[in-house]
């Protein structure tokens, strides 16, 4: 499924803040698309948009040639916190979606197991949500999201909250998971590296107002390595221009 | 895991034998400070303050002639039926102004303002629209506690975790499933907080109702007891009336929350 951004524009009227100016975009079906900027440059903004959590004032945006108009079960939202929900089990949190997603009820079961033993806690099946290690939850919670088969994964920093050791392991899970399911994945984060691990293209955002300021090609073989030439290479220019965009940020402010 | 870290609880015997030692030692105080000041130094009256003996004299009294669990019963019965309906509407008109944009623009402001009238207040009320009959009391429990239980439920489900509405939303649940499957859940322990709140509002105005207006009861005994018996008879009524509010607060809400939580 592609995700067409045309023209989308987003300001609050309360602060009279212009958060998203004239965002255009076009992410290919199976591409893993990262969207990389400063704090506070609208990236959550965007994706909520994607999901349908949030509207744009002006544009509109297109998954497989549908206009978004709310949430629906061909996306996916992850957040940067799990946002499991505690009353459920594990296994009942997975199972969650599979009812909009129009999963088969007698399949439930044997679908949640699926996605809990390739995020390897099928053995937790029965825990609490308190029970669990951050970087359990956040593995529950993509396990929660993959489960209802939707065709767009939208991750918010999902591994923002993580450490390091964490977020490495979850890094490599990701990937096997996507490279085996093939899924659009709109990925915001604000890691450099993180994004060039990942993205097929990396789109860096300029902040106040929110725009996009150049999209990067990450043509390198996976898996990427981090200390390979070509990928500290493009890492500095990112780095370099990302610079220049916070050093910007700061005079404004 | 967090489970592992979680402390060992002391035993139940333990925890008995710690109860009996704090009442054991509250009574040798009370019983040392009456010794002394009254009969000793002879500082204050025997009218004014009363002795442990003399209460467990008064409690003989009202277990004998049987007032004692007859006013308790009907305490009970009433408290039962008015905290029953202050639920039933407190809950009702809270989840109604939280999911209600006008209701809540219209009752905010004004719900908290009437529950923090006293019970008191309500008797004039009661009695003009009620008499002295049984329904007096049983409203002035119900105003009592029905307002507290609805500005509470309000509250606990407009507090509710918008990542949890955001996470349900991006799965598909939405309108009455959203509410069921997400919000409702998500408030659960503010709901139990509500109704272990609303309780002591009942109590509290159970009280008042039957001090100023019924026949039987608790508050009727303690009014009885100032009137008749003496301090020592307020004393023993009084310690009723804090028993019952506390084993009903710890033994039932308490186990109650302990069943909730999973929430957290
Ligand atoms: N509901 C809202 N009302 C007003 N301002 C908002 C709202 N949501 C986000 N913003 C503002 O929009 C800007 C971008 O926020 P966000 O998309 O969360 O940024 P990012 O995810 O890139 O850190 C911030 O300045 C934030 O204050
Ligand atoms: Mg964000």
């Amino acid at each position: 499924m592609s995700i067409e951004i045309k023209n989308v524009s987003r300001y609050f009227s309360d602060t009279g803040n212009e958060v998203l100016k004239n965002i255009n975009l076009t992410i290919r079906d199976g591409e893993f698309f990262c969207l990389l900027g400063p704090s506070g440059c609208g990236k959550s903004t965007l994706l909520n948009q994607v999901a349908g959590l949030d509207t744009p004032n002006e544009g509109e945006i297109l998954v497989n040639g549908k206009k978004v108009t709310e949430p629906g079960p061909d996306r996916i939202m992850i957040f940067q916190e799990a946002a499991l929900f505690p009353w459920l089990s594990v296994i009942e949190n997975v199972k969650f979606g599979m009812k909009a997603a129009g999963i088969p009820k007698e399949e439930w079961d044997a679908h949640a197991m699926k996605y809990l033993a390739m995020v390897n806690l099928a053995s937790c099946r029965n825990y609490k949500v308190s029970q669990l290690s951050g970087g359990m939850k956040q593995r529950v919670s993509i396990a929660r999201a993959l489960a209802t088969n939707s065709k767009v994964l939208l991750m918010d920093e999902p591994f923002a909250a993580l450490d390091k050791q964490t977020k490495n392991l979850l890094r490599d899970e990701l990937e096997q998971i996507w490279l085996a399911e093939r899924k659009t994945v709109m990925f915001v984060t604000h890691s450099v590296e993180e994004a060039l691990f990942f993205g097929d293209r990396v789109a860096m955002m300029s902040s106040n107002p929110g725009t996009i300021k150049s999209v990067f090609e990450v043509n390198f073989p996976r898996p990427r390595h981090i200390d390979s030439p070509d990928f500290v290479e493009l890492r500095h220019a990112i780095l370099s221009e990302l610079r220049v965009e916070v050093e910007r940020f700061e005079n404004v402010n | 895991m967090k489970t592992l870290t979680k402390k060992a609880e002391a035993p139940l015997w333990l925890k008995i034998l710690k109860i009996i030692g704090i009442i054991a030692a509250v009574i040798l105080v009370w019983q040392v400070v009456f010794t002394l000041m009254v009969e000793v130094f002879e500082i204050w009256k025997p009218y004014v303050f009363p002795s442990p003996m003399r209460v467990l004299r008064a409690y003989k009294k009202l277990i004998t002639n049987g007032s004692l669990f007859l006013g308790i019963g009907q305490s009970m019965k009433r408290i039962l039926i008015g905290y029953s309906i202050a639920v039933v509407i407190g809950v009702v008109s809270g989840m109604l102004i939280a999911r209600f944009d006008f209701l809540a623009k219209l009752l905010r402001p004004i719900v908290p303002a009437i529950q923090s009238l006293p019970s008191v207040c309500w008797v004039p009320f009661a009695i003009l629209w009620y008499g002295l009959a049984e329904s007096a009391t049983i409203f002035i429990v119900v105003v009592g506690s029905a307002f507290s239980i609805c500005t509470a439920v309000d509250s606990g489900i407009r507090e509710v975790n918008p990542l949890y509405v955001r996470a349900g939303l991006t799965m598909g649940a939405k309108g009455a499933e959203l509410y069921t499957r997400v919000i409702l859940p998500a408030s659960v322990p503010a709901l139990i907080g509500a109704l272990r709140h609303g309780w002591s509002f009942a109590w509290r105005a159970l009280m008042t109702g039957e001090m100023m207006m019924s026949s039987k009861g608790i508050g009727l005994m303690l009014s009885q007891a100032r009137e008749i018996g003496g301090i020592n008879e307020v004393t023993a009524v009084m310690l009723v009336i804090i028993l019952i509010s506390m084993v009903i607060d710890k033994l039932i809400f308490g186990l109650i929350e302990k069943k909730a939580s999973r929430w957290n």
